[in-house]
């Protein structure tokens, strides 16, 4: 009885390290963070697509904005900054807006259901050298409360969590 | 009764936003024939950007000797003209009644917080980019109320400033 109960213990551990091995393996393998030391933003680009002035200006200050607090471990340069030349590991932001929709918030207050704004920018984190480290889309909107300029902040929000999930100090997680 | 009252707002806020909804053209004057001239005060508020300054903080806005400055709460910040890249001014609306006020009048009886909100005002919006001294790009946005964005940017101009969109009146003064 005892040896049966013994066997069934060992097969069931084997059972599930045997499964769970490989899972773990690609968890890890996803966590591996990209090592950098400082991010330097550049001013986003439209060149396609016609973006108000103050619109991409907002982004652009939210965006130095939420990674200054969402990720810390980073040094934020501006676009243009001389200091950002000497330093290794410099991860270099490009921003382009893809698609931009321009909703009103008059609109939105009065139906609820339409004059979103929404705005898809094309991220593009690449080292100093322009080797391409990194590519994702990212967007922002506002459905209901808030001027059109809080999309603005969302993608902000949201492109700040994307660096704080892929880069760290020292390229751990 | 209550019923009564909330027809009478809507039906009182609805001319009154139709009465404010008149093209920009018929109160304010054409870019084209806006005279730089000499600045006082504009009430205008910082919405962001601003080194040491708050997102929204009210001001005033002027430009006076070679420098873009703006007080509040007698705090001075100030841009040199000569530094910024570009100057940009647009239009936009914003809620006649906000802040807390605004949200509580979105619970009011029978929807009529949708017609108060339809008051709205028009602003301008000023948006200006500058270098500071290391290089750095800034991007600074105020709004401010109707027509008084165009002499800032012409004043501007005048002491330094650069833009990419130049007004009618200062591409036909390049031209000569």
């Amino acid at each position: 009885m005892t040896n049966f109960f013994r066997i069934t213990m060992c097969s069931c551990l084997f059972a599930m390290l045997s499964l769970a091995g490989p899972h773990l393996h690609a968890q890890r393998k996803d966590t591996e963070k990209i090592k950098a030391s400082a991010l330097k933003v550049e001013m986003i680009q439209s060149d396609q697509i016609a973006v108000p002035a103050a619109f991409q200006v907002a982004v652009y200050e939210n965006l130095i904005q939420q990674l200054g607090k969402k990720a810390s471990f980073l040094h934020v340069y501006r676009d243009g900054d001389r200091d950002a030349a000497s330093i290794p590991n410099l991860v270099v932001l490009h921003t382009t807006v893809s698609r931009f929709k321009e909703g009103s918030e008059e609109m939105r207050q009065v139906t609820t259901v339409a004059g979103a704004t929404s705005i898809t920018i094309h991220c593009r984190f690449t080292s100093a050298d322009g080797k391409l480290l990194l590519e994702k889309d990212v967007n922002g909107k506002v459905r209901f409360f808030g001027d059109n300029r809080k999309a603005t902040y969302d993608f902000a929000k949201r492109a700040s969590a994307v660096v704080s999930d892929k880069f760290s100090a020292n390229g751990q997680s | 009764m209550l019923r009564a009252l909330s027809v009478i707002v809507i039906c009182g806020t609805a001319a009154m936003a139709s009465s404010q909804s008149n093209p920009p053209n018929e109160t304010r004057s054409s870019p084209a024939t806006v005279v730089p001239q000499q600045q006082t005060p504009t009430k205008s508020t910082a919405i962001i950007g601003l080194d040491g300054v708050k997102e929204k903080t009210a001001g005033t806005l002027n430009v006076k000797d070679g420098k873009l400055c703006f007080v509040h709460s007698r705090n001075k910040s100030q841009i040199s003209a000569a530094a910024i890249a570009d100057v940009v001014t647009g239009e936009d609306s914003q809620r006649v009644i906000r802040g807390t006020l605004g949200t509580l009048s979105m619970f009011a009886p029978y929807e009529s917080g949708r017609a108060i909100s339809m008051l709205r005002s028009k602003i301008d919006i000023l948006t200006i980019q500058y270098r500071d001294d290391d290089g750095g790009l800034h991007g600074v946005i105020f709004t401010m109320p109707v027509g008084a964005a165009e002499p800032i940017k012409q004043e501007l101009i005048t002491q330094g400033a650069h833009t990419t969109i130049q007004t009618a009146a200062v591409a036909a003064r390049g031209k000569q």
